[in-house]
Order: C-alpha cells, then structure tokens, then sequence
C-alpha cells in the first residue's frame, strides 16, 4: 500500500497548532485505508495523543474510513470522492481547537469536501473543509459565516464549538 | 392549454434530489435531518417530477441502492431564494435539470427545510 494523497506532505496539524499557539506536543497517527479502483490507499491522519484519546474523535475516524471508500459518483451526480487532504485538515483543525465535545456528524460534499455538523435543539454548527482553499464555519444562531483557518478564526470556532451542548 | 415546452421548467414543477445515505445526520433530537450538504452544489443536478411520472416512473424510479429518499421541492421555492433552474435533458435522462446559483449554509440548508421528504 502506498500513501497516494498529493497533499500527504503537508503538516497541517503543526500549522493550525502554531496559529493558535500550541506547541507541536506527542503526535500519533492513524492510518485510515481507502480502496479505489487501483487499489487500496493508507491516508495518515496525525493528531496530538491527547486528541487521540477523545471519544469524539474514535467515531469520527470510522466515519472519515466510510467516506474515504466512496466511489467516484457516489450518488448519481458526479461526485468526487472525498479528498484524503480534506479528512486531515479537518482532524488538524479539531485538534488545534483542542475540541473535547459531543460527535459530529460528517458528510461528503460533491466536490471532494467534508462537511462536519453539530445540531441541538436551539442552534446548529456547520464546519466546510475543502482539501484546499479556506475552511469555514457557519453558526445558525448569529446566521454569522467565518473563515476558520486563521488564527483569528481558529479562535473564534473554538470559542463557537465550546458552546456546544453536551447531550 | 398547450403542453409545456420540454426546456421550460415551470414554478408549479416538482423537483427531485436523492439523498444518499451518508446525508442523513443526527437533528440533536433523537431524529435524524437531511443535511445541508445535499444542496451545496452550485449546479445542483436533480429530476422533474412530471417527466418521469409522464414516462410511468415515481420518485423510486430516481433512486439508487445507496439512495435513502427523495428530497421533492418545487422550482417556485427555488427561485424564490434566488437559484435559476433550467432544464438540462441528457441523451439517458430527459427528466434531467439543474439548479444554478451559489449554495451558502443558509441557502442550502433551507432546501431540505422546504422539501417534502419521499422514501
């Protein structure tokens, strides 16, 4: 098996992290398998062993390995497989946030992007991770949309997904 | 009253979107919700309700094994939030159009909002 994912290189975990000053800390990886009509492919997920340890983020890798596995069109209109770069950037951005709450809910969009979604009765969160270009946000309740990846806006998701109810 | 022209969608038109398994997400409610992110495509492919069921079809007829229902909204809705729908027939699928404009959370999470959900 190979690692096939063009944006493999990239550490987006290290660079979210300085944005929101973290330090780099212990890294541990997942290694996540998808398979393609050339075979299968290791995507790496790397996220920080405290992250790791999170409940949320357990059923979140299971969910990332189904929508790794989806095929090209995988609903009748010419959808693109979700990108290996979008399921890394997303984890990075959880991570740097340091997210400790309920599951998310992550869907495929039809151009290679991941959507993740929080819902409770009084409000909604809505996160886009494209596998390049700006991550962004949307809260329900301010109807408010924000660039997430900057500092500026890492900040500000984590202080939305900190109001999160816990069920 | 003349039939209308095959290329003209009409307000009173219903339209079909298939939702795929991996849409449905948990409401926050013990329920599940169609997600926002069967709607973000800026040229969102669906069916005209009419040609299929003029062809002997339903809404099943539509469906894929993957697919877990039909999200039905007509195209007055979709103007009305600024989308232009224009039918796009395909040599396998003459039923076929697309609804054009930019799908921002709002605009698309009004879409499963405004549907009738059809399994």
């Amino acid at each position: 098996m190979s690692d096939t994912d063009s944006l493999a290189g990239f550490d987006y975990r290290r660079q979210y992290s300085a944005k929101m000053g973290r330090p780099a800390g212990n890294l541990s990886q997942k290694a996540v398998t998808a398979w393609s009509s050339t075979g299968p492919t290791t995507v790496t997920i790397t996220v920080s062993g405290l992250e790791l340890s999170r409940s949320w983020l357990t059923r979140a890798i299971h969910q990332l390995e189904e929508l790794l596995n989806l095929p090209q069109n995988w609903n009748g209109y010419g959808e693109l497989p979700l990108h290996p770069a979008s399921a890394k950037r997303f984890v990075a951005l959880m991570d740097a946030v340091n997210y400790d709450g309920p599951e998310v809910a992550l869907v495929p969009l039809a151009d290679g992007a991941l959507q993740a979604e929080w819902h409770w009765p009084e409000s909604s969160i809505e996160l886009t991770v494209p596998p390049v270009g700006e991550a962004m946000a949307w809260d329900s309740s301010s109807d408010e949309e924000f660039v997430v990846s900057t500092a500026d806006g890492l900040r500000k998701f984590r202080e939305v997904v900190g109001l999160i109810p816990t069920a | 009253m003349s039939a209308r022209p095959v290329d003209d969608v009409g307000d009173d038109e219903r339209l079909w979107r298939r939702v795929h398994s991996k849409q449905l997400v948990p409401d926050g409610q013990g329920g599940t919700r169609v997600s926002s992110g069967a709607f973000r495509d800026p040229e969102m492919s669906v069916d005209r309700a009419d040609l299929v069921e003029a062809a002997g079809g339903d809404h099943r007829t539509v469906m894929l094994s993957t697919t877990v229902g039909v999200a039905e909204f007509t195209a007055a809705f979709a103007r009305s939030i600024g989308q232009q729908v224009h039918a796009r027939p395909l040599p396998t699928n003459r039923a076929h159009a697309e609804v054009h404009g930019p799908k921002p959370p709002k605009i698309a999470r009004s879409f499963p909002r405004n549907s009738k959900f059809l399994t």
